[in-house]
């Protein structure tokens, strides 16, 4: 509803502005091109998120002091604390961050944001910024018309500066231009009721133009121009960096409970650093002079100052807030727990992450591996052990001996609740992904999506074999109660390998330790054989019993090879082309025929 | 430098095919290399199996590690001859 009022409401406003001053035209359009030019820095930016920009945020982020040096330098670089944070919210979506490198970031990028300050009040309103502006533009569009990814990313890059540069140009020019037939300066608001309604005035402007940069750029242009004074620009100054974080908020509605955290992390630190500046803006403002002075700032610069009050009041938050990050860690986690619910929900495959394909390809991974932790359930479960007798040394052998009938399990249910449902988040996810995948990229979806494959299979072939299981448990036919133990110890026993070989670390290559699983598949199969061939020609198992034998032991072969084939799949993690090498080396089904031979 | 020399050269620069099977070569290196380890260790521990049983499972992984290793280094013979 507030949505529908709001969109007409700022039209009609800002057409009555511009029908009444031409100035204020100048300055819109001149924030108009400047947030055009963010919108063609982040799209540049993104151009690079196919797996750069992934790659050193995962390798830069596994301390708090990296994580905090990485929101700082990256903001700096991109001048967008709102699409470093957006990242960040992706990223912790999939899992690929915890959530204290992620408040970390995000408390970096708080100072980072503050260079956006330095570089307009110390370059852009001393340079003829528009000078720059105009053959970055024309390289950058040049560049667009390119096809290579790379140099597009980088012509979206030149182009958004190129806008940034000229938008803060006409922003200059229209406050100039305004200062002559309006003075704005007259509605100033002196003391602590001026800074609450600038600092409301500064949170309204960031909300709507979703930018702290952009509400920052026009409040020093402003001051530059004299329309506000000093005491107001700093309100406004902590009104935006507040109001920044209506950004992260909307990128975490679409995100998971993490998400949802790291945006109400970056509230609480925003109104924390924001009430802190507002109460001590007096000590503040003397901080502030003391530093000019140091540093050489001239007495009426008083743009500079902001940007040196904007550098401290963030530094100060940070520094408040840094050695409380495991209290606020434990109170977001506390706030918002992850729904417990019987049917499986998809817990990395969401919205934010959707637009960053590395990012994406990890989800998967991470959901994937999910639904192979409720497959080892569901399996356990139809094979009449306990997930912790799989996973322990227990002698499983002697518990399947012990067992007179096997603990009641529903297959299907199981099925239907735990991993029907990820399994499907995970096809539509993939499908809903709009860019295009690379070609390793892709490479990786199609094995993920067979991994998922094969464990679906392999249950539904353990359903099957599942009545017979358990109608041999309660057997007192000794031959067939421990042909069916033995191939319900034998399928448990690959789970427990598998876990083992997935736990192994990547420099021991644990897709090579698979080739084993597959001799002892046929070993095991051959084994099989031979005992039921005897036991029919001693006349101990009757003809139905061996044709029931035979489908079972087929089934059985299908959940060993399914599980052999996933695992070769889902437990590779490290470097793409080393995995290629790896797979040169396995052995195919003829080769491990031989050496059995 | 001979005209032929300068062909050579230059010819070495374009074949990106020559680029890639020598990153092949190397990974293929560093895989070998793996299995020569494992399979070492592997030995080591089949001497110091008690059970009979184990002792045959350890030789099993034993010589797949080595038909591993082995088809490793056909592959990279294979790539360095051509």
């Amino acid at each position: 509803m507030l949505r529908k009022i709001l969109l007409p409401t700022i039209f009609i406003i800002l057409s009555w502005g511009f029908w009444v001053s031409p100035d204020f035209k100048t300055i819109a359009a001149g924030v108009s091109i400047f947030l055009f030019g963010m919108l063609s820095l982040e799209q540049g930016f993104q151009a690079f998120a196919g797996g750069t920009l992934e790659r050193i945020l995962n390798n830069t982020t596994d301390k708090l002091w990296k994580s905090l040096s990485f929101g700082v330098v990256s903001t700096t670089l991109m001048q967008s604390s709102s699409l470093v944070s957006v990242i960040t919210i992706s990223f912790l979506s999939a899992g690929l961050l915890d959530l204290a490198s992620g408040v970390g970031i995000i408390f970096g990028a708080n100072i980072g944001t503050t260079t956006g300050a330095w570089l307009v009040a110390g370059f852009g309103l001393k340079v003829k910024i528009s000078a720059y502006a105009m053959p970055m533009l024309v390289f950058g569009v040049l560049l667009l018309f390119q096809n290579s990814k790379n140099l597009k990313g980088i012509g979206y890059i030149l182009v958004g500066l190129g806008f940034l540069f000229l938008g803060i140009h006409y922003m200059k020019e229209g406050f100039d231009a305004f200062k002559d037939s309006f003075d704005l300066a007259k509605f100033a608001v002196a003391g602590y009721p001026g800074l609450f309604l600038f600092a409301g005035i500064g949170i309204a402007a960031t909300v709507v133009m979703q930018s702290s940069h952009a509400t920052l750029v026009l409040t020093i242009t402003a001051l530059a121009a004299g329309q506000i004074t000093y005491d107001n620009a700093l309100a406004l100054a902590i009104g935006a960096n507040v109001g920044t974080t209506i950004t992260a908020i909307i990128g975490s509605m679409s995100a998971n409970e993490q998400g949802k955290r790291l945006a109400v992390a970056h509230l609480i630190f925003n109104l924390v650093t924001g009430l802190i500046a507002i109460a001590f803006i007096y000590q503040m403002m003397a901080s502030v002079e003391w530093i000019s002075a140091h540093v050489g700032i001239a007495e009426d610069d008083y743009t500079l100052k902001l940007a040196v009050f904007h550098t401290l009041f963030n530094t100060i938050g940070v520094l408040v807030m840094l050695p409380l990050i495991g209290r606020l860690v434990s109170l977001l986690e506390g706030l918002f727990e992850p729904k417990a619910v019987l049917v499986s929900q998809p817990k990395y495959l969401t919205d934010a992450v959707l637009e960053f394909p590395d990012t994406a390809l990890e989800a998967v991974r991470q959901e994937t591996l999910r639904i192979w932790d409720h497959t080892i359930n569901i399996l356990a479960g139809t094979f009449g052990f306990e997930r912790g007798q799989i996973f322990s040394d227990t002698d499983l052998a002697a518990v399947a001996q012990s067992q007179r009938r096997l603990p009641d399990f529903d297959v299907d249910a199981a099925y239907e609740q735990q991993v029907k449902p990820l399994y499907s988040a995970i096809i539509t996810f993939i499908s809903r992904a709009g860019f295009s995948w690379q070609d390793d990229q892709s490479g990786d979806i199609h094995w993920l999506r067979e991994a998922n494959q094969n464990m679906v299979e392999a249950i539904k072939a353990s359903k099957h074999l599942r009545k017979n299981l358990a109608a041999a448990a309660t057997s007192t036919d000794e031959d067939q109660r421990t042909i069916y133990n033995n191939m319900r110890v034998q399928l448990s026993l690959l789970i427990r390998e598998l876990e083992e070989i997935r736990s192994e670390s990547i420099d021991e290559s644990p897709v090579l330790s698979l080739d084993h699983l597959r001799l002892f598949m046929n070993e095991l199969c051959e084994k099989f054989n031979a005992r039921m061939a005897s036991s029919m020609t001693e006349g101990r198992m009757s003809g139905e019993l061996a044709v029931s034998l035979l489908n079972d032991s087929n089934y059985a072969q299908e959940v060993y090879s399914k599980l052999v084939d996933m695992g070769e799949t889902l437990f590779v993690r490290h470097s793409r082309s080393l995995t290629d090498a790896e797979h040169e080396v396995l052995l195919s089904e003829d080769e491990l025929l031989e050496l059995e031979t | 430098m001979t005209e032929n020399k300068l062909l050579t050269r230059l010819e070495g620069y374009l074949d990106l095919g020559a680029k890639r099977r020598k990153k092949k070569a190397d990974e293929l290196k560093v895989i070998i290399g793996k299995l020569k380890k494992k399979e070492k260790a592997l030995i080591a521990e089949c001497r110091k199996a008690g059970k009979r049983k184990k002792r045959e499972t350890l030789e099993k992984r034993c010589l797949i590690l080595h038909a591993q290793r082995k088809k490793g280094l056909k592959a990279l013979k294979k790539i360095k001859q051509k």
